[in-house]
């Protein structure tokens, strides 16, 4: 469980100061799909970064499971963006000289599983529908396949929070379906997951939709799933 | 420690290309900069240890009765790497201005000794101008030509006023025709005329005011040991004895001290705008890279192993081959440098050099990637990726 306590990230500009997250609190249920949107500056992406550690609020907390991420060391930390939770981005962030296997590998080495791994990241690219392509190089996919690699990677250690910025902001309409439907995919296995995505299309497919401006939640609501299921 | 190789040889699979680029680069710089040493730190060296009084070689005067002395080429080449000598000469009967020039190299009679009933020894200092000719005496002595065919010849000021001649004349010594190529005074003997360009190159001359009647029984210059594959020439009539030859100073040497120290300053600027590629190549262009394993879940000590220990790996293979590459292609250099400055250079490694390059190499390592350390640690992650 996610639970988002009076957040507040603020940033300084010159003399004033900008405030990305302002007093934003909010919960997550284990297995919810939450998409969260709004416009460009609105504070979504910020409030993930949080999540994942990537980016620390100035004030409030943030509580995954129980453990105040604020109050988490050096290695808790990596421990947590490597096992807990599994980062999507809109620029997939792979290693580009890999292959395709290696980078799905990576989070699995990472965490000290430095033996046969082929099990647990064959499934992974299963669970995408590429594994036909693990000994690509990762620079030579598309786009949409270098997502799916990218959600491979982010689910070979089998966290319980998918965290996903975008994911379908560089793919177009075929691709994208395709990623949404594996991250629906994930959903029903029990995962949770915090989607950031400004394309309301997508955002109905979560189960429940997050409006945020200027740095606040507008509105927190629950959609009503039809074509997911 | 799996872990951490296992990410290293990911790593470094990508980065052979570059390697290679760093192999090149690195080679070709060291190469130069061991070359360059070497031939600062060598050859005055190899000029000290080449004086050697022990050999002796026989010349034969030019044209027989004439008072010119030729040799040859190998030999000129060799006296030309000095900017000083003294010659030892032993003559029945003498003149104190005997001049022994070779090109630019003047040995200028300096000491006179009386050996005993009609013997003398002749020292002579060599002056050289070399390569670095001053440019005032290029242009006092252009107009004279000395040693021009076989009936050249200089005359002292004392010589000419008694035999009554100027330049330009003719006059009659040891019953042989001369024309007189230019009056000196004995005392500037070599300052007079040395760096005329028409002297004819790679030939000794010995030019004497012989109005005293002069004979020399022979010449013989010493050189040193390894100059001893020159042949012997047959002693001619006319033939005189130099009985040691060796640099009393090096002035020249000073000098292309300092144009290779020079050159040492701009191969070292280029080292270290290779350093700057090298590392760039290794951490600069990482720093994102970093952010991503981090994401991933990596700690500090994890990334800082990665790239420290690839950092080491290459650092080492590059010095390696770039020192054994380095080999070949200084000697090559230090041939190039022989010919351009008319001397033997010769090679030797130097073991502690790719040992301090390494430390410096490691050392430079540890602080970037501390310095890259402590930048990624001050932007979030999500700046550095959010930006990529």
């Amino acid at each position: 469980m996610i639970s988002i306590d009076d957040l507040t990230k603020k940033y300084v500009t010159g003399k004033t100061d900008f405030f990305a997250l302002s007093n934003v609190s909010l919960q997550i249920a284990d297995g919810e799909f939450v998409a969260v949107t709004g416009k460009s500056g609105s504070g979504k992406s910020t409030l993930l970064n949080i999540l994942g550690t990537l980016d620390s609020p100035t004030s409030g907390s943030v509580t995954v499971d129980g453990a105040n991420l604020a109050n988490l060391a050096h290695r808790q930390i990596a421990q947590y963006r490597n096992k807990t939770v599994g980062f999507v981005f809109q620029a997939f962030y792979l290693e580009p000289s890999y292959t395709v296997y290696d980078n799905v590998e990576l989070p699995l080495i990472l965490a000290g599983k430095v033996g046969d791994n082929s099990g647990k990241v064959n499934a992974a690219l299963q669970a995408v529908g590429l594994l036909n392509k693990s000994s690509e190089k990762a620079r030579t996919l598309s786009g949409g396949e270098q997502q799916r690699v990218a959600i491979a990677r982010a689910i070979v250690n089998d966290p319980s929070y998918i965290l996903a910025d975008e994911p379908c902001g560089n793919l177009d309409t075929t691709n994208s379906n395709k990623v949404m439907e594996i991250l629906a995919d994930l959903h029903r296995s029990g995962k949770t997951i915090v989607m950031v995505t400004h394309d309301a299309e997508d955002a109905a497919r979560a189960e429940r939709i997050v409006t945020m401006s200027d740095g606040k939640i507008v509105s927190d609501e629950k959609t009503v799933q039809t074509h997911l299921a | 420690m799996k872990k951490l190789f296992k990410l290293i040889w990911l790593e470094t699979s990508f980065l052979k290309r570059t390697l290679i680029v760093i192999f090149v680069i690195l080679t070709a710089f060291s190469s130069a900069f061991l070359a360059i040493l070497s031939v600062i730190f060598d050859t005055p060296k190899g000029i000290i240890d080449g004086i050697d009084a022990g050999k002796k070689h026989y010349f034969e005067l030019y044209g027989g009765e004439s008072l010119a002395l030729s040799a040859p080429d190998k030999t000129a080449d060799f006296a030309e790497r000095y900017d000083a000598a003294l010659c030892y000469g032993t003559i029945e009967g003498t003149t104190q201005n005997a001049v022994l020039s070779f090109n630019d190299n003047v040995f200028e009679s300096d000491i006179v000794t009386k050996l005993g009933s009609g013997e003398y020894k002749l020292e002579y200092r060599v002056e050289r101008h070399g390569y670095f000719v001053p440019a005032k005496y290029a242009r006092q002595l252009k107009y004279f030509a000395p040693f021009e065919g076989e009936k050249g010849i200089l005359l002292c000021n004392e010589a000419a006023k008694e035999l009554k001649v100027k330049a330009g004349q003719n006059v009659e010594l040891n019953g042989r025709e001369w024309t007189v190529l230019a009056v000196f005074n004995k005392s500037k003997v070599a300052h007079d005329y040395t760096e005329t360009d028409s002297v004819v190159p790679a030939a000794w001359y010995y030019v004497v005011d012989d109005s005293a009647g002069v004979r020399f029984d022979e010449l013989y210059l010493t050189y040193p040991s390894a100059e001893t594959t020159f042949a012997v020439w047959k002693k001619a009539p006319n033939v005189f004895t130099i009985s040691k030859i060796f640099e009393e100073s090096h002035e020249n040497i000073a000098l292309v001290q300092t144009y290779y120290g020079y050159l040492a300053i701009l191969l070292g600027a280029l080292n270290l705008f290779l350093l700057y590629v090298l590392f760039s190549l290794f951490f600069r262009s990482r720093k994102t890279q970093i952010c991503r394993f981090k994401l991933l879940g990596a700690t500090d000590i994890t990334v800082a192993g990665i790239y420290l220990v690839i950092a080491l790996v290459l650092i080492v293979a590059s010095i390696a081959v770039a020192s054994a590459f380095s080999v070949l292609i200084s000697k090559f250099i230090l041939d190039l440098c022989g010919k351009l400055f008319r001397g033997t250079y010769t090679y030797h490694y130097r073991v502690w050099l790719p040992f301090s390059l390494l430390g410096a190499f490691v050392l430079l390592a540890v602080v970037n990637f501390a310095l890259l350390q402590r930048k990624v640690s001050r932007v979030p992650i999500a700046e550095e990726v959010r930006y990529e």
